[in-house]
């Protein structure tokens, strides 16, 4: 079903299911009898995975910045990346940049034989029960599972709800969304505002265009011992030097926006990076700011924005539903949870 | 010192030894700064498990001598308490903690 606003669709994420399409999302299969090897070279984290293992990381620019939001998966024979971020054929680029000379190691996009679906929200596993005869509800969190009709599933997501991306042939995309019924379509917009929500790191997000990992709260998705991956001897620096700013969650009672300066007593000393309405009865907004260190923490209710007061709170922003609905056990019906947005 | 600056200071305190009981309760081979604030603690995160949250609140409220989670906060209240170091020091506050 199509047409919803920026506000239905969000509300279906977060109170049942929604379906987007995302034909910027780079899969890319890893083969070959060094791809092990090369995926070490390549990627920041540790890639030592089980089969049907996915972990989040990042491709980074040699000045620390980060290229693309990435996940590496791992199935019987080969490897897979995920990608957000860069144009296919820059990310081809990179990839071939970091292999050696006759390295066993070949990169296949799969933009012209497939196409990728998302399902968010938290009954996406029920409504996934309909695509797969194996038990989607099962998947844990960071798998990766093929199913029937050549498509590939993985459960991650960006949304805080439970996440599903289907890796679908193209002949097939027809028939899988039928198969998900009458669900409604969520757009970018909407995933973003849902990424805002829960805190999940955006590429396409304007403001953190030119921010590091170590800004953006995202060196979980590291290892400090990759000191020779490209951008990793760059952060290295960066740590050391110190002096660091980090981003923090903000609220308001009125409106702010990307690249509003955040100000105590006169005295610009931030920015706000990404904002959204706040969908709650009690109206404001919500947002991602960049603050020096040492007064990057919650609670500091003394910051304003042009439009009038914000404070600095702990996102997520809100309560998941999916934290309350296990697939393991009955469902609870959808009326007895809690407003994720009281 | 404005009473701003020294709740931040405080926070900060709280923050740090979170930050060390998570090293050593799961024995992390991180620096404590590496150890992002909004980071989430679960799934792809720190990748905690349920045992390790237990360890955690464990130590924590025995650290701390406040209830991290007791029976009086709601599923969702205890759920978010976990979700980061942030929320966590939250909840310290909110219990009392100094």
């Amino acid at each position: 079903m199509n047409g919803h606003s920026l506000e239905g669709q969000v509300r279906a994420i977060r109170e049942w299911a929604a379906v987007s399409s995302l034909p910027h999302l780079r899969v890319v299969r890893v083969s070959g009898d060094s791809a092990w090897d090369y995926l070490d070279r390549l990627l920041p984290c540790e890639v030592y995975l089980r089969e049907g293992q996915l972990r989040p990381t990042l491709l980074l620019r040699s000045d620390d910045t980060i290229f693309a939001d990435v996940l590496v998966g791992a199935d019987e024979l080969d490897f897979w990346l995920v990608v957000d971020g860069p144009t296919e054929e820059d990310l081809l680029a990179y990839l071939d940049a970091a292999r050696l000379p006759g390295e066993s190691v070949s990169f296949a996009s799969q933009a012209r034989s497939h196409a990728v679906l998302t399902v968010d929200g938290p009954y996406a596993w029920k409504v996934l029960e309909g695509v797969a005869e194996r038990g989607i509800g099962g998947m844990p969190y960071l798998s990766l599972a093929h199913l029937d009709d050549g498509m590939l599933c993985g459960r991650a997501g960006k949304t805080g709800e439970y996440g599903y991306f289907l890796h679908v042939p193209l002949d097939r995309v027809e028939a899988t969304r039928a198969k998900l019924g009458d669900l409604v379509q969520a757009g970018e917009a909407a995933l973003a505002h849902c990424a805002l929500e829960s805190w999940f790191f955006d590429i396409h997000a304007a403001g953190v265009a030119d921010l590091t990992p170590l800004e953006l709260q995202l060196q979980w998705r590291l290892s400090r011992r990759k000191a020779h991956v490209c951008g990793m001897a760059a952060l290295g620096t960066r740590r050391a030097a110190g002096g660091l700013r980090r981003t923090v969650g903000l609220r308001g009672p009125l409106g702010m926006a990307a690249g509003d300066p955040l100000v105590i007593a006169g005295e610009t000393v931030g920015t706000v990076l990404q904002s959204a309405p706040w969908l709650g009865a009690s109206g404001g907004s919500i947002g991602m700011g960049l603050l020096p260190g040492p007064i990057a923490h919650p609670g500091l209710d003394v910051l304003a924005v042009p439009a009038g007061p914000v404070r600095t709170v702990s996102p997520p922003f809100l309560v998941n539903r999916s934290l309350l609905v296990k697939p393991s056990r009955r469902p609870p019906d959808p009326a007895s949870l809690p407003d994720p947005y009281a | 010192m404005t009473p701003w600056e020294a709740d931040l200071a405080r926070r900060e305190v709280l923050l740090d030894e979170v930050r060390a009981v998570l090293i050593d309760v799961l024995q992390l081979q991180q620096e404590p700064d590496e150890l992002d604030p909004d980071a989430p603690l679960f799934g792809g995160g720190l990748r905690l498990d349920s045992i390790d949250a237990l360890d955690l609140v464990v130590r924590l409220e025995a650290g701390f001598g406040v209830r991290v989670v007791d029976s009086e906060l709601s599923a969702a209240t205890g759920a978010q308490a976990l979700r980061t170091l942030n929320t966590l020091v939250d909840r310290l506050v909110a219990a009392g903690a100094t």
